[in-house]
């Protein structure tokens, strides 16, 4: 949680789901790739749509306007992944996220940038680093690297420690 | 992939086998034959322990003292033969001792007893040997009556699944046993059945797999309407329907008539039903990475050579957890 930081100044990314605008650090970003098919993997939460073969690598693709309980559009022509690269305790981690269409790079200085507003609860702002003011746009900062963090191990309730329904063992 | 043969394993086996049969009063002998087999690395160092137990269980158990030897008209000094092979894709390493075998009819008796099998069960004496395998099985009181060839069965097979690799016995009494190590050449690489489910395509492990076959109305039976068992000549086999196990969001109707593998795993076979059976292919396993870290019943991604990556199912996962939407439904919620 970094509710009263205020993000730090840099060069950001901006992309937008609907009418909401976003940016996120760019030491963070890898590369931006088209759409392609997507291998759903099933017992995940709804937003982790699955997997691609990202030249030989297998990634695994969230779904940001369905993390953050945005109704769901066709994918269209600008649909793109933007894949992350973010370091885990020492283990580095690669996550793509769906996103309507990327924007821009910009650079955002300190002018620009406020600690996330209080919504009293209307938005879940935990992954919500703060706001960003230029003249054209108002863009939430996503804490990028905390929703790394978060996917790199989502936890689930563990299924397979139910009792199994019919094992039979040797007979 | 980095290979190694497995001579530098084989080598470190002649001091244990001459140490060992010295500290109990035996003579053995090692002879070791296509050591010049390469394997994965980690598979080289993985089996080591995996040899010595074995080897260790032949010289301890298996083979008899020269006195008993020579009594029964074998050579008192005993052979232990270690060989690799290539087979199958695969590596084949067989631990063979010419010691007093084991008697199936003991380990049946041994496995009643212990209600590891049912006192009127039809094993076949491939089957009945099996059962040493079991975690049951390995037991003091099965050591003594049982020239002790239960003991740590269990890890070491536990261990060679966990390689993905296969063990099998073959024994007569009197004669000896062998035992045949399979394992995959490299832990990256799998001989998998595609299959098609809905629009999905998925890669099922080959070496659990027994059959496929076209399922028929007729065969089916089910359990307060949920738990579905397939006949497979007269044995009832839980069939599982793939697409609502894995809780697919499928494109169009779903198929009336599919068709069934049936894999075995540690807790029994299961009948998985497919709508397609699109081939055997090897692949190499892929790391879905740490999102799908709690995923217990995916082992790893296969990139297909349409470019797409296909997931990579565990059978034993799959046959273990409980069937049927219900208990997904109740997962997602949580999610």
């Amino acid at each position: 949680m970094t509710t009263q930081s205020v993000p730090a100044p840099g060069r950001y990314l901006t992309f937008h789901l609907g009418a909401s605008h976003y940016a996120v650090p760019v030491r963070l970003v890898r590369e931006v790739v088209r759409l392609c098919p997507i291998t759903s993997v099933p017992q995940m939460p709804d937003y982790v749509r699955g997997v691609i073969n990202l030249r030989g690598t297998v990634l695994a693709i969230l779904d940001l306007r369905a993390k953050f309980g945005m109704a769901s559009i066709e994918y269209g022509d600008r649909s793109c992944i933007i894949v992350f690269e973010h370091r885990v305790d020492g283990r580095l981690t690669r996550i793509g996220a769906i996103v309507d269409a990327v924007d821009d790079v910009i650079l955002l200085s300190s002018t620009h940038l406020a600690p996330p507003p209080d919504f009293a609860g209307a938005v879940d702002s935990r992954y919500l680093a703060g706001v960003a003011t230029t003249p054209d746009q108002v863009r939430a900062v996503l804490a990028m690297d905390e929703i790394l963090s978060a996917e790199a191990s989502v936890q689930l309730p563990d299924l397979l420690s139910l009792p199994a329904g019919n094992g039979t063992g040797v007979s | 992939m980095r290979m190694q043969p497995v001579a530098t394993l084989f080598s470190k086996m002649n001091r244990l086998v001459r140490d060992l049969a010295a500290s109990l009063g035996k003579q053995a002998r090692l002879v070791v034959a296509g050591e010049e087999t390469e394997l994965d690395r980690h598979l080289v160092e993985q089996m080591a322990d995996v040899l010595v137990h074995m080897i260790r269980n032949a010289l301890d158990h298996g083979v008899e003292t020269p006195q008993q030897r020579l009594a029964m008209g074998k050579d008192p000094t005993a052979t232990i033969r270690l060989t690799a092979s290539h087979a199958h894709g695969g590596v084949l390493i067989e631990v063979a001792d010419d010691g007093r075998g084991i008697d199936a009819s003991i380990v049946r008796q041994r496995a009643i007893e212990r209600g590891l099998l049912a006192e009127d069960a039809k094993a076949d004496e491939k089957e009945v040997l099996r059962l040493i395998f079991l975690p049951g099985f390995t037991t003091a009181a099965a050591v003594t009556d049982l020239s002790g060839r239960g003991v740590g069965m269990d890890v070491v097979k536990g261990r060679i699944d966990a390689l993905r690799g296969h063990v099998d016995l073959a024994t007569t009494v009197g004669a000896g046993a062998t035992f045949s190590i399979r394992l995959p050449l490299t832990l990256s690489q799998i001989d998998g059945f595609l299959v098609r489910v809905g629009s999905e395509r998925f890669i099922l492990p080959a070496p659990a797999v027994r059959e496929c076959f076209r399922l028929s109305t007729e065969s089916l039976a089910s359990v307060h309407e949920r738990g579905e068992m397939v006949d497979v000549r007269g044995r009832q086999v839980p069939l599982i329907r793939l697409a609502s196990a894995l809780n697919l969001r499928l494109g169009g109707a779903p198929t009336a008539d599919g068709l069934v593998v049936r894999v075995e795993t540690s807790v029994g076979e299961r009948a998985l039903l497919v709508d397609e059976v699109l081939g055997k292919q090897e692949v190499i396993i892929k790391n879905l990475g740490d999102t799908f870290a709690s995923q217990a019943i995916v082992t790893g991604g296969a990139i297909l050579s349409d470019g797409r990556v296909a997931l990579i199912l565990d059978t034993e996962a799959l046959a273990r957890q409980p069937a049927g939407p219900a208990a997904l439904a109740a997962r997602s919620e949580v999610a």
